[in-house]
C-alpha cells in the first residue's frame, strides 16, 4: 500500500556505510556463525514448527488408534511414549519458543534498534533449545521416549516403577531447554529496558513487546523451580539419591510443589505472548489505536503477578491434599480477570473501530471464539466437586486444548499471516489462508467439542483404548474426524507458505498499514534494520507525521546512523533518551561450540557416560571464557598507539 | 512528505557536546542482575525443599536417623572465608576505576586465593562426611546436604575461574579505567555467591543444631 519516502531517502543516505559493517558471512559457514536476530529469530520459528508438526502427528496418530474401540495401530507402551511426547513437545518445544521466534525477530524492529542486547546469547539461545528438541524428538526412534506423562509424577516416574532412558530424556532435556529459556527471557528483559530508540518512553512501548516482557520476568523466577525438579528427578533415578523416595525420608508431593511451581505460571508463560499478538494485530484491522493502552498493560503485568500468588495461596490455605486439585483449574479461575479486562479491550477496539476482516483477523476471530470457550470450561473448574468429577477425564483434554490451542495456535498462525510479509518479503495468499481457516476452525471444534462430552460420559484420558457400548463411540469417531480435518486445514497453511516462498507477489514494506515501527523497515528488512534510528514520537509511530520524518531529518546525525562500526543505542531505561553507543559482536562461532558442550554433556549423561560429560561441560566453560575475555581495551591500546604513529 | 534535511552538524548539537562518559547501566550488568535472580530462585527453590523435607515429610528428628548434628568448626571456617573474600574484590574494583591496575591486581588475587581456600576446606568436609558420616544416597537428608552445598561449590569454583580470567586480562592490560566493566560485574556474581552462602550455613548447619 503505502510505499515509504523516508526509509528510501535514509537508506540511500548510509545504506552504503552500514551495509559492509553488518554483512555476515553466508553459506555453510554463515549458518553456524550468525548472531543476527532476525535469521536466529526465524530460525526459531521454522524449527518450533518441526516440532509442532511432529507433536501434531504424534497425535493423529493417537486419534487414529482411539477412532473405534479396541483397535490396534499402536502398542499400550507406545501409546504412553505418543501422548507425553505429544504434551511434552507441545508444552516445551512449540509453544515457548515459537513465542521466543517471534519476539526475536520483532522485537529489535519493534523498538527501533539494530539488534537484541546480547545477540550472541541469542544465538546460544537457540542452538541450546534446538538440540534439546533435536534429543527430545529423535527419543521416539529408539524407543526410548518419555513415558510417564507430561508432568512426570512420582513415585511412578522414579526408576523402579519406570526404567529405561525416557525419563531421563524428559529430566535432562527439559534442563538443557530451561537454560536456553532463561537466557532468552533475559535478553528480551535487557532489550527493552535499554535499546528502545529515542523517545520511546515506556507508555510508548508495544502492547507485544511489554507482554514478552512480562512473560520473560515469569520465565526467570519460575523456571528454577522446574530445573531444580528434574536435577533431583534425574538424580533419584539415575545416582539412587532419595528426595523423593518416602522409604528413605523424601516425599513424591515435593515433586508436585516444585512441579506447579512453576507449571501454574506456564499457562500465561504460553498464553501471554500470544495475547501480546493479538493485541498488535487487532488495532491494526480495526483502524484505530488499541482501546485501553494502560489497562492492557497492567493487566498483562497483573497476570504475571498473581500467577504466583495463586501458587503461594494454594500453600497457605490448604496444606498438602488441595495440590490434588487440577492446576488448570485455579489457574484458569484467576486468568480471567486481567484476561477479561484484555478481552474487553479488544472488543472495544473493534466495536469502535472500522472492522477489516483480512486473513490474519479472521485467525484472531477464531481466537477469541474458542478462547472464551475455554475459558468458561476453566470457571466450571472452579466448583470443586465439579473439578473433582472430571479431573483425569476427557473434559479436562477437552478444555485445556480450547486454551491452549485457542489461546496459541489461533494467534501464531495469526502472527504468521501478519508478518510474513516482513519475514520473508513475500505475501501469503488470502484464499487460501481463508480456507485454511475454516478447516482449522471446523475441525478443531469437531476434535475437541465432544470430548467434553466423552469426558462428562467417564472417559479417562491417556488410555490408550476403550470398550464398545458405553456410549462413546460415535463421538469418538467424530473426533477422529475431526481431527484430520484440522491436520488438512493446517497442511493448506503449510503449502500456502511452500508456495509464497517460490513465487509470493512481493511484500511491500507495510502492506497492512501497521501502526509498530517494524513496519518501517524494508520486506524483509535490512541487515542494519534501520539506516538511520528514528525517533518516537507516540505509541503509533507509523501512524504519527513526526517519526518517520526524524529518518530523513537525522540522517546526517552520527548519533542515528551509527556509520562507526557494528553498533547501537542505548537509551535510558525510563524515558528513552539517548545515552551512550554500545558495541555489537561480529558474527562467531563461540555460541554454538558453548551449546554443543551443553548437549554432549546431556547426551553423554542419558547415555550413562560421566566422564564424557564432564569433558562437555569444559568445552562449554572454554567457550563461556572466549566469549568474555575482555576485547574492548585492546582495541582502546591499539587506537591510542595509532593515534601516537 | 518527506521533511527537508537538517543542515546543523551533528558535533554542533547541544546534546552531542553536552554527553559525557556512559550514564546508564551497561547491558551486561543488567544481563548479570536477571542471571542472579533466577540462580538465587534456585537456591530458594532447593532450600524450600530442604526445610519442606525437614518440617513437612520428617518432623521433629532432624536430622534424621543416627545421623549427628553437623560439626559447625569447618563451616564457620569457610563462611570467615567467602565473607572476607568479597572485600579485596571491592578494593580492587575501586582501583580500576582510578586506573590502578596494582590494586586490581592485588584484589582479585586475593579473592582467588580465598575463594580457593573456601573450596579446599570444603573438600575436607566433604571427605569426612563420605567417608564416616553419611553420603547421599544414604537419605532424602544426605540427598539435600549434599546438592546444595555442592551446587553451591560448582558457583564458588566458577567464580574462581572467573577471578582467574580476570586476574589475567588485568595482567595483560586488557582492564582499564575505561573498561572495567567486567570486574564489576564479576563482582556481582561473586558477592551474591557469597551472599548465598551465608543463607545456606545459617540454614543446613545452624538451624540444623535446633
Ligand atoms: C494439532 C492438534 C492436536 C491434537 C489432534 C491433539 C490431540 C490430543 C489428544 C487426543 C490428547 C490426549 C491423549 C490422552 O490423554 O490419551 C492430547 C493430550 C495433550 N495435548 Fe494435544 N492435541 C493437539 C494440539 C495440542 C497443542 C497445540 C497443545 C499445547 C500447546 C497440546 C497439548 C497437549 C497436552 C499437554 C496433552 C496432555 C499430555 C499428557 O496427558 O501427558 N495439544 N492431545
Amino acid at each position: 500500500m503505502t510505499t515509504l519516502e523516508e526509509r528510501k531517502a535514509a537508506e540511500a543516505a548510509v545504506g552504503e556505510q552500514l551495509e559492509p559493517i553488518w554483512e555476515e558471512s553466508g553459506g555453510l559457514r554463515g549458518w553456524f556463525t550468525t548472531v543476527d536476530h532476525k535469521k536466529i529469530g526465524r530460525r526459531y520459528m521454522v524449527t518450533a514448527g518441526l516440532f509442532f508438526t511432529v507433536a501434531g502427528l504424534e497425535a493423529v496418530v493417537m486419534r487414529t488408534q482411539l477412532a473405534r474401540a479396541q483397535l490396534d495401530v499402536v502398542s499400550p507402551d507406545l501409546y504412553n511414549q505418543l501422548f507425553t511426547l505429544h504434551g511434552t513437545t507441545m508444552i516445551f518445544f512449540f509453544a515457548t519458543p515459537m513465542l521466543f521466534g517471534f519476539g526475536n525477530y520483532l522485537f529489535p524492529l519493534m523498538l527501533g534498534a539494530r539488534d537484541m542486547a546480547f545477540p550472541r546469547l541469542n544465538a546460544f539461545g537457540y542452538w541450546a533449545f534446538a538440540s534439546a528438541g533435536l534429543l527430545m524428538t529423535s527419543s521416539l526412534l529408539f524407543g526410548a521416549a518419555p513415558n510417564g506423562g507430561w508432568f512426570a509424577y512420582v513415585p511412578l516416574n522414579e526408576e523402579q516403577y519406570l526404567p529405561g532412558a525416557g525419563m531421563d530424556v524428559y529430566s535432562l532435556g527439559l534442563l538443557l531447554l530451561g537454560i536456553s529459556t532463561t537466557v532468552g527471557g533475559i535478553n528480551f528483559i535487557v532489550t527493552a529496558l535499554t535499546m528502545r530508540a529515542p523517545g520511546m518512553s515506556l507508555n510508548r512501548v508495544p502492547v507485544f513487546v511489554w507482554a514478552l516482557v512480562v512473560t520473560s520476568f515469569m520465565v526467570v523466577f519460575a523456571l528454577p523451580p522446574l530445573n531444580v525438579a528434574n536435577l533431583m528427578l534425574f538424580l533419584d533415578r539415575r545416582y539412587g539419591f532419595h528426595f523423593f523416595d518416602p522409604s528413605a525420608g523424601g516425599d513424591p508431593i515435593l515433586w508436585q510443589h516444585l512441579f506447579w511451581l512453576f507449571g501454574h505460571p506456564d499457562v500465561y508463560i504460553i498464553v501471554l505472548p500470544a495475547l501480546g499478538i493479538v493485541s498488535a494485530i487487532v488495532p491494526t484491522f480495526s483502524r484505530r489505536p488499541i482501546a485501553a493502552y494502560p489497562l492492557i498493560v497492567l493487566a498483562t503485568i497483573g497476570t504475571g503477578v498473581i500467577s504466583f500468588g495463586v501458587w503461594v495461596h494454594h500453600m497457605f490455605a490448604t496444606g498438602l491434599p488441595q495440590l490434588s486439585l487440577s492446576f488448570f483449574s485455579a489457574a484458569s479461575l484467576i486468568v480471567t480477570i486481567p484476561s477479561g479486562i484484555q478481552y474487553f479491550s479488544w472488543l472495544m477496539t473493534i466495536v469502535l473501530g472500522r472492522l477489516v476482516v483480512r486473513t490474519p483477523m479472521l485467525w484472531i476471530l477464531g481466537f477469541l471464539v474458542v478462547f472464551v470457550a475455554g475459558g468458561v470450561t476453566g470457571v466450571m473448574f472452579a466448583v470443586v466437586p465439579f473439578d473433582q468429577q472430571t479431573t483425569d477425564s476427557y473434559f479436562i483434554v477437552a478444555h485445556f486444548h480450547y486454551v491452549l490451542f485457542g489461546g496459541a495456535v489461533f494467534p501464531i498462525v495469526a502472527g504468521i499471516y501478519y508478518w510474513f510479509g516482513k519475514f520473508t518479503g513475500r505475501m501469503l495468499s488470502e484464499k487460501l489462508g481463508r480456507w485454511s481457516f475454516w478447516l482449522v476452525f471446523v475441525g478443531f471444534n469437531a476434535t475437541f467439542f465432544p470430548m467434553h462430552v466423552v469426558g462428562l460420559l467417564g472417559m479417562p484420558r491417556r488410555n490408550y483404548t476403550y470398550q464398545s457400548g458405553l456410549g462413546w463411540d460415535g463421538l469418538n469417531l467424530v473426533e477422529t474426524i475431526g481431527a484430520y480435518v484440522l491436520t488438512v486445514g493446517l497442511a493448506l497453511t503449510l503449502f500456502n507458505i511452500a508456495r509464497a516462498l517460490r513465487s509470493g507477489p512481493a511484500a511491500p514494506e507495510n502492506p497492512w498499514g501497521g501502526d509498530t515501527l517494524e513496519w518501517a523497515t524494508a520486506s524483509p528488512p535490512q541487515d542494519y534494520n534501520f539506516p538511520v534510528v528514528p525517533t518516537v514520537h507516540s505509541l503509533h509511530p507509523m501512524w504519527d507525521e513526526k517519526t518517520l520524518a526524524t529518518m530523513v531529518r537525522d540522517e546526517d546525525d552520527p548519533e542515528r546512523t551509527l556509520t562507526d562500526g557494528k553498533q547501537a543505542l542505548r537509551t535510558s531505561d525510563l524515558d528513552g533518551v539517548p545515552e551512550h553507543v554500545v558495541e555489537l559482536p561480529e558474527e562467531t562461532v563461540v555460541p554454538l561450540v558453548t551449546a554443543g558442550g551443553l548437549f554432549v554433556a546431556t547426551l553423554a549423561l542419558v547415555l550413562g557416560a560421566p566422564v564424557v560429560a564432564a569433558s562437555g561441560g569444559l568445552l562449554t566453560v572454554v567457550g563461556l571464557v572466549v566469549w568474555h575475555w575482555p576485547r574492548a581495551a585492546r582495541q582502546e591500546a591499539q587506537e591510542a598507539q595509532e593515534a601516537q604513529a | 512528505m518527506s521533511a527537508p534535511a537538517t543542515v546543523t552538524s551533528a558535533a554542533t548539537r547541544p546534546r552531542a557536546v553536552a554527553r559525557e562518559v556512559p550514564a546508564g547501566r551497561r547491558p551486561g550488568w543488567w544481563g548479570m542482575v536477571l542471571t542472579l535472580v533466577t540462580d538465587v530462585a534456585a537456591f530458594a527453590a532447593l532450600l524450600a525443599a530442604y526445610f519442606y523435607v525437614r518440617f513437612v515429610t520428617t518432623g521433629a528428628d532432624w536430622p534424621p536417623g543416627d545421623i549427628a548434628d553437623p560439626k559447625l568448626l569447618k563451616a564457620w571456617i569457610m563462611t570467615a572465608l567467602l565473607v572476607t573474600s568479597s572485600a579485596p574484590l571491592v578494593f580492587a574494583d575501586l582501583g580500576i576505576k582510578k586506573g590502578r591496575r596494582g590494586r586490581l591486581l592485588v584484589g582479585v588475587g586475593l579473592t582467588l586465593l580465598l575463594g580457593a581456600a573456601f573450596l579446599y576446606v570444603q573438600y575436607s568436609e566433604y571427605t569426612e562426611k563420605l567417608t564416616t558420616e553419611f553420603t547421599p544416597q544414604t537419605n532424602a537428608y544426605g540427598s539435600l546436604f549434599f546438592v546444595i552445598t555442592g551446587f553451591h561449590g560448582l558457583h564458588v569454583v566458577l567464580g574462581v575461574l572467573t577471578m582467574l580470567v580476570v586476574f589475567v586480562a588485568g595482567a595483560t592490560g586488557r582492564i582499564t579505567r575505561k573498561h572495567h566493566a567486567v570486574v564489576r560485574i564479576a563482582g556481582l556474581y561473586w558477592h551474591t555467591v557469597g551472599a548465598v552462602w551465608v543463607f545456606i550455613f545459617a540454614s543446613l548447619y545452624l538451624a540444623a543444631q535446633l
